[in-house]
Parts: C-alpha cells; sequence; structure tokens
C-alpha cells in the first residue's frame, strides 16, 4: 500500500455509511505521580474505535492498556489525580471537558466495563440480584440478562451472593452487568486472565456472540496476543505508553510488521515452538514507566535499530505488509528470524540402576476445612499420586486450578506433611523451590547478598568465599555484580526472578521445583526465563519438577508432561506426545482450550475504501517531527493533577514537637522559675500578674508546676509505653512464631484481658494497691500490654503466612534466625505506628486517672489533679483548673498529630 | 448460628468469672483490713477475730472464692465501708443515673462518629480542617471539655445547667428510672425537657471522645472500601457518588467501626466516672469517686463486676452482629 494512498485512508470521520467513530483518542498522554517521580503511562496515542467492532489492545507491563482502558471509561483514580493532556472523545463526549456528572451519565448510558477480577470486582456482602437489577432496572430483566451469558438457574441465582459462585460464572454475571444498559462501548479489562483456560474460551465466545446481538463495540484489553487473536476484529498493540502497530487481526497476526510484535510472536510458546534447543527471545524487559528512552521505547531492543531511532518516538506510519498501520522507521527492513541456536540440548531419560531423585509411591494428602474446633469438610488434594524423576530430568505438572499440583509440588519439598505414601528423594541436596511470585519470597528488607549467601552458611565456608560463590550464582543467572547489595523492591520482575533462581541454585539441589515460574512474567520474558531454566538444569545438573496450567511452556521445558486432574495424575508420558497427542479425554480438553493464532490469512481487500470505511490507525501521518510541547489539536485540552507533598507541614510541626517535649524532660527544672514542691505563696495571682499562668489555690507558680507535670505525664506515658510494647511485643512474637498450643493459651490469656473493661480495671487496680504514681502507672501497664501482644501477633502470623518465610525456611535457616530476621522486623512497623497512635490515649488516660485521685498524692504536680483540685475554683479563677488541663490537651494533640504523621511516613514507604 | 452465640456466651460467662477472681485477689492485696475498717478504730482483736470469722474471711481462700462468686449470683456484693449499706443496694440507687448517661452518650457517639466518618471520608470540601478540629477534639481529656462547656454554655450564655439531673421539684418515680422515658411515660414534657436539657453537658462530653475515635476508624475504613474494585466496577455503573458511598462501601466498612464501639465503650465508663465528679450526676461514677479517698474497696469491686460485665455483654452482641451481618461467614 502506497504512502499516498495511506493518508488518504485514514481520517478522523469515516464516511456517511460507517458512522462517526464511537471513540476518537487523539495524541492522548496520562501521566501520574508517585513518590514524586512521573510515571509516564500513556505517551500520545492516537485511535478510533467504530461501532460493532472488537478491539483487542494488547500489551505488556507497563505499555499503558489498562490506563488507556481505564480512561475510555472516564475512571482514572481521583487521588491523586494524574495529568491527562490530548483528547478523548468517547460517544460524543469529550471526556476531559466533561465534568464528574457528565462522565457518569455517560457510563450510564453508554458504557459497560468487565474486569480482571470477578472475585474482588463484585459486591461481597450484597447479592448478585440486586448489583444486577441497579442497571437492568426489574427483576425481569436481570433474569434475562443472566439467562443471556448463560447462568444456568436465573431466577435462583439472583439471590446468590458472590463467593457461591464459580470463576467463570462470577464473570459472566459482570459481563451480564456491563451489557445490561444496551451500552455501545464496552472495555474489558483482562476479562480471563483469572480463569481457567477451559472456561476463558467460553467466555470469549460470549463476548463474541454480544457482540453480534448487540452491536455494541469491545474494548478487549489483555496481555496474551491469543487471547486478543481469539475473537478481536481489529488490534492495536502498546509498547512503553505508545501504539506499535494497529490493524485487522489477520493481518498483525500473520504479516507483523513492528519489531516489537514480530519478536512477540515469535517468543509465544506455541505448541509447535522449538524444543530441543533454546528458544528465541526478545532481549531485555519492557522499558519502565518511570524512566523511557528518549527515542523509541523499543530500540533497546530491537535488532533493527539505527542511531535515528533513539532521537525521538516514531509515530504512526502506514504499516508496508498490511492495511494498517506501525510506528516504526525501519519497516522496510525485515527482521530476520533469529539465528536458530546451533546449539542442541540431548534428550534426557531415565538411567537404569541410577537413584530417581524423586519418587512419589501412592502419596496421599488430605485437608481438613475447620470451622473452629468442628471439622467441616475434608478437601482430597492428592489421591494417589505414583511418580518418578530421574536424575536430571524435567518433568512438568500440568492441570487447571484446584488439582492438587501446588500441593504435591510443596510436598515434595517438605512444606506439607503427607498421610499416606512416601516421597523419596535422591542423595543429592535438599530440594528448593522457586515460588511463582518472586518477589513475594524475598524477604522485603534483607540484601540480595544476604538471602542467597543464608544458603551458604551450612557450608562452613569464610566470608570472602561465600561472597564470591554468590557473586558467581548471580552471573550464572545473567545479574551483575551490584545486585547482590540492592533489596528485593528495588528490581525488576524479571530480575527478582532471578535472584530466586540464584538462591535456588547456589548449591544445587537434587530436584529443583518450579511453581508457574513464568505465569506472573510478561510473555516476552517468559521465554527468556524458560531458556535460562533449561540451561541452568544442563549445567549443574539438577532434576526439575515444573507445575504450570500452560501446555505449551511444559512442552518447551520438560522431557516429560504428568497431567493432574482432581488430584490424581491422569496421564504420564514424553513432552512432545502429550503436548500433541494426548489420549486420555481430559489431557484433550486442556489442548483445545488453549488459545492459538490460526486466524485465517485474509487477502489484503482493494484498499483505500476498505480502509476508510474502518477508519483505520491515526487521525494524520506526520513524518517524524522532534519532539516539542504538546500539539494542540481540535481539542487542546490539558487536565492537571494534584501533587501531593510527602509529608504535610503539620505533621512535621507535630514530629518537632515532640522532640522539644521530650527534651524538656531534661530541662525543665531550669526553665521553671519556681520548684513545684516550692513553699506556697500568694494564692490566686491572676495570670501575668506576678507569674506567667497566675498561682493556683495554694499560690503556686501555675506555670512551673504545669511544666513539671507536662513533664511527669510524659515520661509515665513513655513508660508504659515501652514496657507495653516489649512486654506484649514478646508475647506476641513467641505466640505468632510458635503456633500451636503455646500461640492458643497465650491467646486465650490475652483476650481475657482485652475483654475486660481496661480503664475500670485499672481504677480497681489502683484502689486495691493504694494511690500513686507508680501504682498508677502498674495497673495501666497491666491493661496496656495485651492491646500490643495482639498486634504482634497478628503481624506475625500475617508474615508467617507469605512465601517469603517458607522460602527461608526452604534454604535452610534456623528457627532462632527465621523469627528474628526475618519475622521480626516485618512486625516493627505496625507496631511502632500503633504506639505512636497510642501515646496520646494514653496520656488521656493516665490524665483521668490522676483527676480522679488515683496518681501521685498532693501536692505532686500531676496535671490530672491539679485540674481536680481547682475544680471549686473554676467560676471564678477559671485559670486554676483550665489550665493543666489545656496542658494535657497540647500533649494528647501533638502525640497524636505526630502519631499520624509517623504513620503516613512508614505508608508511603 | 444458634452454636455460635451459646460458644459466645459461653466464652462470657467465663470472662466474667475471670473478672470476679481477679476484683477478688485485688480484695487480698488491699492494704486494709475491711473487718477492721468496719468496726472502727477502736475495736478490740478479739471483736475482730470473731467479726472475721462470722464473715467468713478465715477459710481457705479457694472456698472463699467460691462463696464469693456465690454471693455474687444472689446479688450480694458485702457491705460498703462507708456507706455502711449492701453495695448492691447503694448500685441498685445510683445505676440508673449512670444507665441513662451513658445510654445517651453512646447513642450520641455513634451518630456523631457516623456522621463524621462519613462526612470525612467523602471528598467533600473543607474535609482536610474538619480532620483537623476533629483530631484536635479527640486530643482533649473529658475534663477539659467539661470545664470549658460549664463555662461557655453555663457562666457566660446560661443555656444550660451545670450540676445534677433535674431542677424540677416533683419528678415522676417511674418503671424506668431513667427520667427522660418516665417523663414520656408520664406525660410530663417539662420534666422531659429539663432532663434532657441536663443531659446535654455531661452527655456530650462523655461522648466527644468516643465519636472521634469511632469517626476516625469508620473514615479509614471508607477510604478504603473505596479504593476496591467493587466500588470501582459501581462506579462503572454510572451510579451517583452517593449511592456508592452509602449502598456500597458503608456497609462492607462497619465492621471495624462496630469493634470500635464496642472497645469505645469500656473506655466510656472511665469517662463516665470522671464527668459525674464535675456535675454532680448522682451515679455509679460519683459513688466511685467518694469511695477512692476512703478505700472503700467492696464498693469498688461491685462498681467494677457491675460496669464489667456489662462491657462484656455490650462486646458480645456486638461480636454476634458483626458476624451475623457478613454473608460470606458461614455458620
Amino acid at each position: 500500500m502506497t504512502a499516498v494512498a495511506s493518508e488518504q485512508a485514514i481520517t478522523t470521520t469515516g464516511p456517511a455509511g460507517a458512522g462517526r467513530p464511537l471513540v476518537a483518542i487523539a495524541d492522548l498522554h496520562v501521566t501520574f505521580q508517585r513518590r514524586g517521580r512521573d510515571v509516564r503511562a500513556l505517551r500520545g496515542v492516537d485511535l478510533t474505535i467504530a461501532p460493532g467492532e472488537i478491539l483487542g489492545v494488547v500489551g505488556e507491563s507497563g505499555s499503558g492498556k489498562s490506563v488507556l482502558g481505564l480512561s475510555m471509561l472516564g475512571l482514572l483514580p481521583t487521588e491523586p489525580a494524574p495529568t491527562i493532556e490530548g483528547g478523548i472523545e468517547v460517544c460524543g463526549v469529550d471526556l476531559l471537558r466533561a465534568d464528574h456528572d457528565e462522565r457518569r451519565r455517560l457510563r450510564r448510558r453508554h458504557l459497560g466495563a468487565v474486569f480482571q477480577d470477578p472475585m474482588t470486582s463484585l459486591n461481597p456482602t450484597m447479592r448478585v440480584g440486586r448489583q444486577l437489577a441497579e442497571v437492568a432496572g426489574t427483576e425481569s430483566e436481570a433474569i434475562r440478562l443472566l439467562d443471556a451469558v448463560g447462568v444456568p438457574e436465573p431466577k435462583r441465582r439472583l439471590r446468590s451472593f458472590p463467593h457461591e459462585l464459580s470463576g467463570g460464572l462470577r464473570q459472566r454475571v459482570m459481563i451480564a452487568m456491563a451489557v445490561a444498559g444496551e451500552p455501545s462501548l464496552v472495555v474489558a479489562d483482562e476479562p480471563t486472565t483469572a480463569l481457567d483456560v477451559t472456561v476463558q474460551a467460553q467466555i470469549l465466545e460470549l463476548l463474541a456472540h454480544l457482540r453480534d446481538e448487540l452491536h455494541c463495540s469491545f474494548v478487549l484489553v489483555t496481555h496474551d496476543l491469543g487471547v486478543a487473536a481469539q475473537v478481536s476484529d481489529r488490534i492495536a498493540v502498546l509498547y512503553g505508553g505508545r501504539l506499535a502497530e494497529v490493524g485487522r487481526a489477520s493481518d498483525v497476526l500473520n504479516r507483523p510488521a513492528h519489531p516489537y510484535t514480530i519478536g512477540l510472536l515469535r517468543s509465544r510458546l506455541t505448541l509447535d515452538a522449538r524444543r530441543v534447543g533454546p528458544l528465541p527471545t526478545l532481549v531485555g524487559e519492557p522499558p519502565d514507566p518511570r524512566a523511557h528512552p528518549p527515542g523509541c521505547a523499543f530500540a533497546p531492543r530491537c535488532t533493527v535499530r539505527t542511531d535515528d531511532c533513539d532521537t525521538a518516538p516514531p509515530v504512526l506510519v502506514s504499516a508496508i505488509r498490511h492495511a494498517g498501520t506501525a510506528a516504526c522507521i525501519r519497516l522496510d527492513t525485515p527482521v530476520a528470524e533469529p539465528e536458530a541456536s546451533s546449539m542442541v540440548w540431548p534428550p534426557v531419560a531415565a538411567e537404569p540402576g541410577v537413584v530417581p531423585a524423586v519418587r512419589l509411591t501412592a502419596v496421599f494428602k488430605d485437608f481438613t476445612l475447620k470451622q473452629g474446633w468442628r471439622k467441616r469438610d475434608t478437601l482430597h488434594a492428592l489421591r494417589g499420586i505414583d511418580l518418578e524423576i530421574a536424575e536430571g530430568e524435567a518433568v512438568a505438572l500440568v492441570g487447571e486450578s484446584g488439582c492438587g499440583k501446588s500441593t504435591l509440588l510443596r510436598a515434595v519439598a517438605g512444606l506439607h506433611d503427607i498421610d499416606d505414601g512416601a516421597i523419596a528423594l535422591g542423595p543429592g541436596a535438599r530440594p528448593q523451590m522457586v515460588f511463582q511470585d518472586a518477589g513475594a519470597s524475598l524477604t522485603p528488607w534483607l540484601t540480595v547478598g544476604e538471602l542467597i549467601g543464608e544458603r551458604l552458611r551450612s557450608e562452613g565456608l569464610g566470608r570472602a568465599e561465600r561472597d564470591a560463590r554468590v557473586l558467581e550464582s548471580l552471573r550464572l543467572v545473567g545479574l551483575p555484580a551490584e545486585v547482590a547489595g540492592a533489596k528485593a523492591g528495588q528490581l525488576s520482575g524479571g530480575q527478582r526472578q532471578r535472584v530466586a533462581l540464584a538462591r535456588a541454585t547456589v548449591v544445587p539441589p537434587e530436584v529443583l521445583l518450579c511453581d508457574e515460574p513464568t505465569s506472573a512474567l510478561d510473555v516476552s520474558l517468559a521465554a527468556t526465563v524458560l531458556n535460562l531454566l533449561g540451561r541452568l538444569r544442563r549445567e549443574l545438573g539438577m532434576a526439575m519438577l515444573f507445575v504450570t496450567h500452560d501446555l505449551g511452556a511444559a512442552r518447551v521445558v520438560a522431557d516429560r508432561i504428568a497431567v493432574m486432574y482432581q488430584g490424581e495424575i491422569v496421564e504420564v508420558g514424553p513432552a512432545e506426545q502429550i503436548a500433541t497427542a494426548p489420549t486420555h479425554p481430559y489431557t484433550r480438553a486442556l489442548l483445545a482450550a488453549v488459545p492459538g493464532i490460526t486466524v485465517p490469512d485474509v487477502e489484503p481487500p482493494v484498499a483505500a475504501e476498505a480502509a476508510v470505511a474502518r477508519g483505520d490507525g491515526a487521525p494524520k501521518a506526520k513524518p517524524v517531527e522532534p519532539v516539542g510541547p504538546p500539539s494542540k489539536d481540535r481539542f487542546g485540552r490539558k487536565r492537571r493533577g494534584r501533587r501531593r507533598p510527602r509529608v504535610a507541614a503539620l505533621d512535621a510541626v507535630a514530629l518537632a514537637a515532640v522532640l522539644v517535649v521530650t527534651l524538656m524532660v531534661f530541662v525543665t527544672p531550669w526553665l521553671a522559675p519556681h520548684s513545684a514542691t516550692r513553699p506556697i505563696g500568694e494564692a490566686f495571682l491572676h495570670p501575668f500578674h506576678g507569674s506567667v499562668f497566675g498561682t493556683d489555690e495554694v499560690g503556686r507558680d501555675v506555670f512551673s508546676r504545669v511544666l513539671f507535670g507536662l513533664r511527669t505525664s510524659w515520661l509515665a506515658a513513655l513508660v508504659v509505653i515501652a514496657s507495653g510494647v516489649l512486654i506484649g511485643g514478646i508475647i506476641g512474637l513467641v505466640a505468632g512464631a510458635t503456633g500451636g498450643l503455646v500461640d492458643n493459651v497465650l491467646m486465650r490469656i490475652t483476650d481475657a484481658f482485652l475483654s475486660l473493661p481496661g480503664p475500670i480495671l485499672a481504677i480497681a487496680v489502683v484502689a486495691a494497691l493504694g494511690p500513686s504514681l507508680w501504682h498508677t502507672l502498674l495497673a495501666v501497664m497491666i491493661v496496656w500490654w495485651p492491646f500490643y501482644a495482639r498486634i504482634v501477633r497478628g503481624e506475625i502470623r500475617a508474615l508467617a503466612a507469605r512465601p517469603h518465610l517458607e522460602a527461608a525456611r526452604l534454604a535452610g535457616v534456623g528457627r532462632v534466625r527465621l523469627a528474628v530476621r526475618h519475622l521480626l522486623p516485618g512486625a516493627i512497623p505496625a507496631t511502632v505506628v500503633t504506639a505512636s497512635l497510642d501515646v496520646g490515649n494514653l496520656v488521656l488516660t493516665l490524665a483521668a486517672l490522676s483527676f480522679l485521685g488515683l496518681g501521685a498524692p498532693a501536692p505532686a504536680p500531676e496535671l490530672g489533679a491539679m485540674a481536680a483540685r481547682g475544680l471549686p475554683y473554676l467560676l471564678e479563677q477559671w485559670w486554676v483548673p483550665i489550665i493543666p488541663g489545656l496542658a494535657v490537651m497540647f500533649l494528647a494533640l501533638v502525640s497524636n498529630l505526630a502519631g499520624d504523621g509517623l504513620r503516613d511516613l512508614m505508608g508511603e514507604r | 448460628m444458634i452454636s455460635f452465640v451459646w460458644k459466645r456466651i459461653a466464652a462470657m460467662v467465663a470472662v466474667l468469672l475471670v473478672l470476679a477472681a481477679v476484683v477478688f485477689v485485688l480484695q487480698q492485696l488491699t492494704p486494709t483490713d475491711p473487718v477492721h475498717a468496719m468496726l472502727g478504730a477502736n475495736a478490740s482483736k478479739a471483736t475482730i477475730a470473731a467479726e472475721r470469722h462470722k464473715l467468713g474471711y478465715d477459710q481457705p481462700l479457694v472456698s472463699q472464692y467460691i462463696d464469693y462468686v456465690r454471693g455474687l449470683l444472689h446479688g450480694d456484693m458485702k457491705m460498703s465501708l462507708r456507706t455502711r449499706r449492701p453495695v448492691a443496694t447503694d448500685l441498685g440507687r445510683y445505676l440508673p443515673a449512670t444507665l441513662e448517661l451513658a445510654l445517651f452518650a453512646l447513642v450520641a457517639a455513634v451518630l456523631l462518629g457516623g456522621l463524621l466518618g462519613i462526612a470525612t471520608a467523602g471528598r467533600y470540601r473543607g474535609a482536610g480542617v474538619l480532620r483537623v478540629v476533629l483530631l484536635g477534639a479527640a486530643s482533649a481529656p473529658s475534663f477539659v471539655l467539661a470545664l470549658l462547656g460549664i463555662l461557655l454554655f453555663y457562666r457566660k450564655l446560661g443555656w444550660l445547667p451545670a450540676t445534677g439531673r433535674s431542677s424540677v421539684a416533683d419528678v415522676p418515680s417511674g418503671p424506668t428510672r431513667l427520667l427522660t422515658v418516665d417523663a414520656l411515660l408520664h406525660g410530663r414534657f417539662d420534666v422531659f425537657t429539663d432532663a434532657l436539657k441536663h443531659l446535654v453537658l455531661p452527655g456530650l462530653c462523655v461522648a466527644i471522645g468516643p465519636a472521634m475515635s469511632i469517626g476516625r476508624v469508620l473514615r479509614s475504613s471508607l477510604v478504603d472500601t473505596m479504593r476496591t474494585d467493587y466500588v470501582r466496577t459501581a462506579r462503572s455503573k454510572g451510579l451517583r457518588e452517593s449511592i456508592v458511598l452509602l449502598r456500597h462501601a458503608l456497609r462492607n466498612s462497619l465492621g471495624p467501626a462496630l469493634s470500635m464501639t464496642g472497645l469505645q465503650v469500656g473506655l466510656m465508663f472511665a469517662g463516665v466516672v470522671v464527668i459525674e465528679q464535675i456535675f454532680a450526676w448522682p451515679g455509679i461514677g460519683l459513688y466511685t469517686v467518694q469511695s477512692i479517698p476512703r478505700t472503700d474497696f467492696p464498693a469498688i469491686a461491685g462498681v467494677t463486676l457491675v460496669l464489667g460485665a456489662g462491657y462484656v455483654l455490650v462486646n458480645t452482641i456486638i461480636d454476634v452482629l458483626q458476624v451475623t451481618a457478613d454473608p460470606r461467614i458461614a455458620l
């Protein structure tokens, strides 16, 4: 297609016949502020959507696809609000100029949305029927809709709650809600990602079917080209916040133009991907939205890049190979097939006579779901598993969610006990696991070097040798040495995955256990990780047990595949055979559901008219321009977001005040002109007539007494808090870390204390022991510690369930070190925040107790007692009781503000 | 469901026994011998010993405890050292006043806290300023608020009274002994309005602290809920923001606020004791305050038990309410 024809083809409004485009996006920029840095989610997107078409928006992490979908709905987050520039018009409404109400009405009348996770996207405490009726209007309409989306027994389902439905049914309900108002446009953001493969196919079919019936447009946002391929009419590929390629589905998939699309298609794990050697991969990772390269975002990874590519991001021009558009200046250069790596990996098979790495014999495992004490249900997770993994062999366990594959993996790792049968491991090092969420398996506050080094502790190596081994393991997984000093949060997803691998292999285990290692990664990264796994296991001679739901990945990585269904292995055999010609009906169903990209190739249509009819691509084909200020097209609108300061000024002042008060504790005798217990002077001197705040009922200087009182209150509060945190913290740590009977007993005691009314008990204790400052402190301490025991224990329990603790246990870390280095630091922030918020409460409680006469006896300067003794003088000499009271208020206010500030500060981190 | 309620009741009984045990132990720790104090300073050793034997103070501790609990079940809380009357009688006289004050304060706290939580969670104008004002109010000790309230509303403006429950001469001593309710039942609106006027200042002083805490927890919970996916779904349906907040978000945010309410009831008791002293409100709090300097431990023990039982009861009810409100918990 010539350049001239393409210029004629692309206009903003189509010909009369096709009508105006439903969605017209012009040079859209969306920028968020995160921790003071700009996150540029969209950097100039031009797109139109015609009525009645299904547009697939495909992109990886950082591509901005979700932001694009939310922009079309007018649902971008408002706190903090992003900066939006450019133009976006949906169903005739200018979304940037429209106010909140206009956008809401637009959503009500013309738009629908389906989100990724139907469990969290439906109100858990509201019945399905009621949620549906909000858009459908009447109950009969709701029933009709449920029927239309294929929910069986719709009338009964109206009364169900979301948690009573399966994942697929919940998503159907969401789709029903989305199409209820007969919208013109439905945006579906990863609607099938959280679902099993078999259900996924059905949902996609449903979307296509609804489009045919209702003639609405669909925007299908997804990271999976296969999903987009199944139902899309057109596909738009996003990369680094800009469009890389737009065109008809068949064109983009069969004749891709942009080097990124080409690379993406090639690194897909289809069922005919190469498996006897490393896969072709895209090197590198998608760009960080906080730091884009100045030119084309894909240039760092592109095989046909030139220096011109780095000057400015390319604009969409006619894609030479098909009728759509692509943003690249090198479209005329063919992207060569990556050199088929000459490396050929020899197949691995069991050698007779050699002890297998893992042998499972008749393994059974049940989970009992308990309700308090009573047994409610038994879940038969593993029902007689027999499997053998030879030394150096890779076996993939394939199955859908709930089949028991993860349980089996964890049983081999030693994280679960089994109820029956035997797991025999070979003579080598203990099995190591690579978790699905690699980031969560790395303890956030330890450095990479420390984490990897922990595995070497039992090897008896010197410090220098340990460091050398750590660096070596990093090199093996392709990470630079600097990573050793970084913490998990500073690394990207792909890097974290590699660190987890390095930790697992620094002392190569007999068998490496992988739990869905690629499902959390971008498609372009998955192939790289699989190559890495393949190479590592051959170099280090490890066997591998690899759990996945993806048959394609299984086929590429494994020598043999075992298919699991409901706790049993239904089929096992050589990988190629299982993946292409299985015998068991379940495996065949799995195979059929794998989204392939077999979209029938359509000859490029005669031309210009057809392209005009669809309104393909960008409004204008401009030659590459240097980046300048955003162009003012027909909208030229800009909406600014607010920049939130990191710590509010008020909180900073409060923190400063706290420091001052603490300092005052030491300098009070120098500050106060008169001692609190100095002999009596003249009673009732008015403020400023003899002393700063006046004199109290016995003629002592109120100012100095208040200062001493503040000192006493502050010290008392700090003492009680410190001891409460210490006692409660220790009990909480022991309970949380130990679990079982000790935990139970300690928590029962704590709960008993918590169930009693604290202040009343404190009064009773002090009344029993006799009024004095120390008795009051003791009484309050007795009442306060259970609170902290609960918090610390709660935090520890939450942490104990996190993967990084399991990972540390697997790495061979001892119990004490586990508790101190991997658990405790995680509980500290919450405890500190609670304590800081609690000081204010404590000050008030102590003041109330001393008001009642339960503190130190007179003439000790306790603020509450001063206020109480001044009560009779309230109406005439008001300052006598009021000023001590205001001092208490000042102390509590400063503590509360500082606590809030501390919480905000720690929350931001 | 029923079994859950039974379990909670059993837990409640256990806690009450623990409370009785704690009070009992504390009693043993008091430096003053209750019998000596009762008979007076001049009593001879023999008289004291005889009295001790009569009252059963020389029995082993465990049987004393059992007798004590049995006595409690019959409503026997020993004799007050100060008033020389059975503690139970004293409590019976003073309890209704405190009950009325506490109920008024609880209702006020919940209403105020609820309004504050919702108002500050929505993005209404001036929410930031409101937050600071609330923080200030939450940091004020209740006696400061009471004193300032008296200075302003009584001394300066003369709108509200500063002491007691009622300024009307003949008050109906009706069925409930709650002045407001009795007044309504007897149709005496002058008594009703007068009683309310007396209730406002002390009641609000007790209520503000808890109201702030409830409001803060509700706000934080609402803000979290407004960020969830299902609220995003509700917005995507084009529902008005007020409907999203009230119909979708509120119900799912109540849990922590309910728990906080239960907690605050306990803290309110301490507030009540302080406030009753300031306003000379003839309730249990005043009774306690008068008992403290005289180390009248039986009286304090009685107060602790009654208020403690009330606290435990309220929290059990709240626990049951919370669980029944969440359809995800299958009982």
